[in-house]
């Protein structure tokens, strides 16, 4: 739970007394006719704007007529009107402050601890239906609807017989006790009634819901009602004292942002220790003497910003006693380093300006610089400036308050060109927020991001971001990370709700990802894809059974979620002789598996055989968008195609070990880039020749296989614990001359596609099939000089009949022996 | 009943909170507790710099900063002033006038029907 919302919580709400779990039945029985329950439907006629409208109106009006008659006219009426305007006057305050939440009684009676929108919903005798219908009319039961689904069918279905409104009402006064609340609320009521019913785990469950997710509802609900009644009450920030006693600062305003000043009424929700730790060591820095600066280190998206807020929002407020009075009101202003060089000119012009710059923070008494990306104040290059001899100085006597932002490489780099600059920091690290954290800082920003894009976020939204945003965004560390993708799925909202599809196709279009695999495996079509794999491949390859078995079930198991999810969905090792269809596996399974062969990553590994090339095949996208790194950071869900991995370097095949074993390769910008969505196929001819031998003599290959491997160590082929970190080794077995009969027809299959746009079909005659088979089959080189063969007879032919215009679109193309015996 | 205890306790409470709230707003607007302790500093910090002229115009060029300073801080304190007292009274009459907002009726009526005028 977070405790920035404990504290709200507890902050707002007044302690209640424990739970009294020996609440007798009786109790729990809605009375309809109470004060209390009677109160707040007399509370829903004040509901009406017009009817407020009018009691203002009748309040004014009966003062001055009431005023006017006492006072200018001596008549004793006055005072009728007078007693009128009284009147208004409290039915106004009643309608303002008391109607809209009447306080709960300490009575045992259910009634007098419902909250109001609840007691003015019920009816006389309710029902668990009837309740499970109208929660959604109140605040909070709406709240869980939009964003957890606890619509009103999701609970009516929920229910049974068994399930009565009393025992909805016990388990609510469990639920408010818990959570120290001072009503049942809706979405109290909500969770009871969820909780009450036998079946709800398995509602829950389909739903993708734990109970505990709709209890954080609940905390979160109340933590944001928290937030907008203390975001009501104005902040005091010093008044026009502050300003008077502070300095005139005509360059800074210029060329800085003052933080202060945008932050002044706003509250910046700090939920991760090291963040308010950080705000605290700051305070504590600034306010003794020593060394006035601060350094920031973190990686981007860590929330170092957020921290400078913080801090500038808490100097700023009057009200805060932690904050001692040197430090109270400061103001912190941003250096904008862009804007500085783009008005120097002339080489010095920098050094001049920042020093004017700096005299007058200094001469203000109350400024604060804040150098956001301060790496770009002490670098030489475009869009940089170095202006550590100035700031160095500074910087050592601590005479003027500054607060820096690094990145921990910019800051290593800083320390080893600079080492005195480096020491003379006070550093304090911000570390990425973990996911509980995560989420609790989306459940903050989310209130903002709804208003500003019109959508309503749900639990699945953030909890994608938070899981698609840690495995496929890597420039950015958490929360920025899952935060920009939430934001990022606004624009994909689904009827106004962002949803965790939403999420994945905002990840789809802003980082360039194809995702279709996620869901893939949980849709219909890919359910029978999965079931119909072997006859699916087989449409276009021949024969190879036990491989396209094995890699099959392997990708099953996978699907049902039996596999490791910190590894690829699978890794296989095919080996056997060239032109037997180890490619051609690799191309059907991205097609079957990821739909479409669009999704095949191949890199040829015999590119790969010097140590060097280790740096090519990791490359950063940027350097090389054609690395393996590159490519799998783009298209996360595809066929990781290894050609001749018997050709690479040995450091290649180690760098590949990680891969195979953990799913995630660093690329050299050390981005951690994820292989848990792939499916990694490494082919090889090594032990081709064996195999050949092998199914000549008519042997099971399968029986081959552990020999095969183990001749494979012994001559030092492959290393043992390579060839163990494969899910499946695969052995392909030589085509036969049967095998080639079938071969031709799929060849001619494709064939028959590609003439499809000129409407054209070619049609083999058996004896041309058995002509092209007995000059296409070769036992060593296996399917391609058949591919050849088709090429050069069947296509030539009907590329000639086509220009000579003796075949007409519609038409059918017979091709017999007498045409190849040219 | 329920409203009548609302109105004495709970609601008169926070009626009373929202009044001193009040108060410490414009309290915070004229921050003459602020003013007050920089009554003589110079205003908005504006003076010679350091190394520019002579001391004498340097004590001049910021005696006269002091001087701008302390009438403008003066006058904001005597405004605030009056601002907080006239609040204050008027918050008082608040305070005391939410009480008697019930009855206030009945006291119409009895007059009403006393026949009283002014």
């Amino acid at each position: 739970m977070n405790p920035n919302q404990n504290q709200t919580a507890n902050s707002t709400i007044p302690p209640r007394a424990p739970y009294n779990a020996s609440v007798s039945e009786s109790n729990n029985t809605f009375r309809y006719n109470s004060p209390r329950a009677r109160l707040a439907r007399l509370g829903k006629i004040f509901t009406n704007f017009f009817l407020k409208l009018l009691l203002i109106l009748g309040l004014i009006l009966t003062i001055f007529g009431g005023l006017y008659l006492l006072c200018l006219a001596h008549s004793s009426a006055g005072w009728l009107l007078l007693a009128l305007a009284a009147i208004f006057a409290i039915l106004l305050i009643l309608s303002t402050f008391f109607f809209p939440s009447i306080p709960p009684k300490n009575s045992p009676y259910i009634d007098d601890i419902l909250s109001t929108n609840v007691l003015r919903l019920l009816s006389k005798n309710p029902t668990s239906k009837e309740l499970a219908e109208i929660l959604v009319n109140t605040k909070s039961g709406n709240f869980l609807a939009a964003r957890y689904g606890m619509i009103p069918q999701v609970l009516t279905q929920m229910l049974d017989d068994s399930v009565t409104i009393e025992s909805i009402f016990q388990k609510s006064r469990q639920i408010k006790s818990e959570i120290n609340l001072e009503t049942i609320t809706g979405g109290v009521l909500v969770v009871a009634l969820v909780e009450s019913c036998p079946n709800s785990e398995l509602f829950l469950r389909r739903l993708k819901l734990e109970i505990s997710d709709l209890y954080d509802g609940i905390t979160w609900y109340a933590y944001l009602h928290g937030i907008i009644k203390t975001s009501k009450k104005r902040r005091h920030t010093g008044g026009i004292a502050r300003d008077l006693s502070f300095g005139f600062i005509p360059t800074l305003q210029r060329f800085g942002i003052n933080i202060s000043a945008q932050r002044i009424y706003s509250k910046t929700q700090i939920n991760r220790s090291s963040q308010r730790e950080a705000v605290d060591k700051m305070i504590e820095i600034f306010s003794k003497n020593g060394r006035q600066n601060v350094a920031l280190i973190g990686a981007d998206g860590t929330g170092r910003s957020t921290v400078v807020n913080a801090f500038a929002e808490e100097i700023q407020d009057a009200d805060n006693k932690s904050v001692p009075s040197n430090l109270k009101f400061r103001q912190v202003f941003k250096l904008d380093a862009a804007s500085i060089i783009s008005t120097a000119s002339r080489p010095g012009d920098v050094e001049r300006l920042v020093n004017l710059i700096l005299n007058e923070a200094y001469a203000a008494k109350n400024i604060i610089i804040y150098l956001d990306n301060a790496h770009l104040f002490f670098e030489d290059g475009v869009g940089s400036v170095n202006i550590s001899n100035l700031l160095t100085p500074i910087i050592e006597a601590g005479a003027l308050r500054i607060i820096l932002i690094f990145d921990e490489q910019r800051y290593l780099e800083l320390s080893a060109r600079n080492s005195a600059l480096a020491n003379s920091l006070n550093k304090l690290q911000i570390l990425p927020a973990d996911e509980s954290e995560t989420l609790k800082i989306m459940q903050d920003r989310i209130p903002s991001l709804e208003y500003q894009h019109k959508v309503t976020y749900t639990i699945w939204s953030m909890k994608e971001a938070f899981r698609l945003s840690q495995r496929y965004i890597h420039d950015l560390e958490m929360p920025g990370r899952a935060l920009n993708l939430l934001e990022s799925s606004a624009s994909y909202a689904n009827q106004g709700f962002v949803m965790g599809e939403s999420v994945a196709t905002a990840i789809e279009k802003t980082q360039g990802i194809k995702l279709g695999g996620t869901t893939s495996a949980t849709s219909t079509d890919s359910r029978s894809n999965l079931l119909n794999m072997e006859n699916l491949i087989h449409q276009r390859m021949i024969d190879q059974v036990f491989a396209v078995q094995a890699v099959s079930d392997a990708l099953r198991r996978s699907a049902a979620g039996i596999r490791n999810e910190n590894k690829p969905i699978g890794t296989f090792l095919f080996l056997g002789p060239t032109g037997v269809g180890k490619t051609e596996l690799a191309k059907a399974l991205s097609e079957v598996y990821f739909g479409g062969e669009g999704n095949l990553v191949r890199i040829d590994l015999n590119e790969y055989v010097t140590e060097n090339d280790v740096s090519r095949l990791i490359a950063e996208s940027s350097a090389d968008p054609m690395s393996l790194t590159a490519q799998v950071m783009k298209n996360p869900f595809s066929v990781v195609l290894l050609d001749e991995i018997e050709k690479a370097h040995p450091s290649v095949l180690t760098t590949l070990l990680q891969l195979l074993d953990e799913g995630i390769l660093r690329d050299t910008k050390n981005h951690e880039v994820s292989f848990r969505d792939t499916i990694v196929i490494a082919t090889s001819n090594a032990g081709a020749n064996k195999i050949r031998e092998w199914v000549s003599t008519g042997k099971d290959l399968l029986a081959l296989k552990e020999d095969l491997t183990n001749e494979l160590i012994a001559n030092n082929e492959f290393k043992p614990e390579f060839l163990n970190r494969f899910d499946e080794i695969c052995l392909f077995k030589p085509l036969s001359m049967e095998d080639c009969f079938q071969l031709i027809d799929l060849i001619m299959n494709s064939v028959n596609k590609t003439l499809a746009p000129q409407k054209i079909t070619v049609r083999l005659e058996d004896a041309a099939k058995t002509i092209l088979v007995q000059r296409g089959y070769d036992p060593q080189l296996g399917a391609r000089p058949m591919r050849r063969i088709v090429q050069q007879t069947v296509e030539n032919s009907v590329a000639k009949m086509m220009l000579e215009g003796s075949v007409a679109p519609g038409s059918e193309v017979l091709i017999t022996a007498e045409m190849l015996n040219f | 009943m329920l409203l009548l205890s609302w109105w004495y306790s709970a609601g008169y409470r926070d009626f009373l909170q929202k009044l001193l709230s009040k108060l410490h707003d414009t309290a915070d607007f004229f921050s003459i507790d602020l003013l007050l302790k920089t009554l003589f500093s110079p205003y908005k910090q504006i003076s010679a710099e350091v190394n520019s002229g002579s001391f004498f115009q340097r004590l001049l060029d910021k005696l006269i900063s002091r001087i701008i300073g302390f009438f403008i801080r003066f006058f904001i304190i005597i405004i605030g002033t009056l601002a907080l007292i006239s609040q204050s009274i008027l918050s008082l009459f608040a305070a005391l006038s939410w009480p008697l907002l019930p009855i206030f009726p009945l006291i119409c009526f009895v007059l009403f029907a006393g026949g009283t005028s002014l």
